[in-house]
């Protein structure tokens, strides 16, 4: 059932968004001029293809985003059973696992890599 | 009219009530019940559009006056009473605009990233608890389910901006793919803190753990004020509004939408503004809780309360760098949410 809701309000949203677009067709004038599909670039004709290698920095920064995403995703499980685990162990083990993510942290901090340049 | 009142005032589970009642009906009369169940979503998917349309129209009339207000001017005001019909216009304006598609673009990414955007955003309504009983399916891992499901959006962005071919969308879907998972992981370990409390993923669990006014605002300040912040972040809004910084990328990575697809965009970052805020009621403001009014009004007061501190900030600070953006978030708000989550457990355990 709850599922089944998700799939309807999948299917609801895009329905939405494409009878949006779909009214928009019919509701438009259309007046094509040489102009007007040309590459927006401050008014001037644009200067080659924007689709070009970019900056290396936003990969890292994603793979980092990896790493810790994997680790958030390591500590779910745990943060919902804490409460009704006895005992200091669950808290020992995981402070034991953030002290070595903290590491990784500290370790990509002194190479540099959380400077953007 | 008992029901509405049931609904609003709701002391059980009206919509599970309503649903077991209508199903004793409908087998009754034979029919298989699958198809009631269906007809129930798609009533709660027209309720949810209504929602989302509705909130839409009015937190943008609301955004612009608030803004008004706060740099001595007088806002929209000519549109209907006090300019109220004035997002309704600007939709109607959209709607019958032409639709401009540059001949430059990538046809599939183009066209695909308004669905891409509007679709998690809309998705995310599935779990929002609008009052006891009030929510549209509450899933056992509720508040996983918002993180996954707003992830999907960083997708649509960058298809958005590569697909503009355009260098002003590019730079500015990269930057705001870059700024979004970085803010994401302070905004994980943030509700990470949060379920440690409650003890639960489960929407209804977090709202219900915050009985009788233990608000966890109170025990989780830190985390709050990590939360605007990040969250602010996470839906590009001023201070944190690099992508679409209008002095230097024009508008980011919608910079080639026109018409209908860029009102997607522009309906998509205000309903995440109202969402990031309900999830921040839900989760630090004790949900649809409090005295005299009807529950669901307590959401929204208490959502538009967060709302207002997001626009509030909005309007204070001025934008930050870009380097700054990227180091604010991995040098200083992820060991602060690290930090207050191992606080957080550490406190719960001794005391």
């Amino acid at each position: 059932m709850a599922y089944g809701t998700f799939l309807v309000f999948v299917g609801f949203a895009f329905v939405f968004v494409i009878g949006g677009v779909v009214v928009n067709y019919l509701l438009m004038p259309y007046k094509p001029s040489k102009g007007k599909y040309t590459t927006y670039e401050c008014g001037i004709d644009p200067i080659g293809s924007a689709q070009i290698r970019y900056s290396m920095r936003f990969y890292v920064f994603a793979l980092m985003y990896v790493v810790f995403a994997v680790e958030a995703v390591f500590l779910l499980p745990w943060a919902v059973v804490y409460k009704r685990m006895s005992g200091l162990m669950p808290l020992i083990e995981v402070l034991i696992f953030i002290f070595i993510l903290v590491l990784g942290l500290a370790f990509a901090w002194k190479k540099g890599e959380l400077k953007w340049d | 009219m008992e029901l509405i009142k049931e609904l609003f005032y709701n002391s059980g589970k009206p919509l599970g009530e309503l649903y077991t009642w209508a199903h004793g009906i409908w087998a009754g009369w034979g029919a298989p019940p699958f198809l009631l169940d269906l007809i129930f979503q798609i009533i709660i998917g027209v309720a949810v559009a209504l929602v989302v349309v509705l909130n839409a129209l009015w937190i943008i009339y609301y955004d612009r006056k608030l803004s008004a207000l706060m740099q001595i001017r007088k806002g929209p005001n000519r549109v209907g009473p006090l300019g109220l019909l004035q997002t309704i216009a600007d939709t109607v304006k959209l709607m019958i605009k032409e639709d401009i598609n540059p001949k430059a673009i990538d046809v599939l990414s183009f066209w695909v990233a308004p669905l891409i955007i509007f679709v998690p955003t809309f998705a995310v309504f599935l779990v929002l608890p609008f009052g006891k009983g009030l929510i549209p399916a509450d899933l056992n891992i509720g508040i996983l389910y918002v993180i996954a499901i707003t992830g999907l959006t960083v997708i649509g962005i960058l298809a958005a901006g590569w697909g503009s071919n355009n260098k002003y969308s590019l730079i500015g879907g990269l930057r705001s793919a870059a700024q979004i998972v970085s803010y994401e992981i302070p905004m994980m370990l943030v509700i990470l803190s949060v379920v440690l409390l409650s003890g639960s993923m489960k929407m209804s669990d977090i709202v219900a753990a915050q009985a009788n006014y233990k608000w966890f605002v109170i025990p989780q300040i830190i985390g709050f004020i990590v939360f605007l912040i990040v969250g602010n972040a996470e839906i590009n809004r001023a201070p944190f509004d690099l992508p679409e910084a209008e002095s230097e990328l024009v508008a980011g990575f919608n910079t080639e939408y026109s018409a209908m697809k860029f009102a997607f965009f522009y309906l998509a970052e205000y309903t995440n503004l109202f969402l990031t805020s309900a999830i921040g009621a839900t989760l630090f403001l004790g949900g649809w809780e409090g005295p005299f009014l009807p529950p669901i009004v307590w959401f929204f007061i208490k959502t538009y309360f967060v709302v207002t501190i997001l626009m509030w900030i909005r309007w204070t600070f001025p934008r930050i760098r870009v380097d700054h953006l990227m180091e604010f978030s991995w040098k200083y708000m992820l060991p602060i949410a690290l930090l207050n989550l191992v606080i957080t457990a550490i406190v719960i355990k001794l005391v």
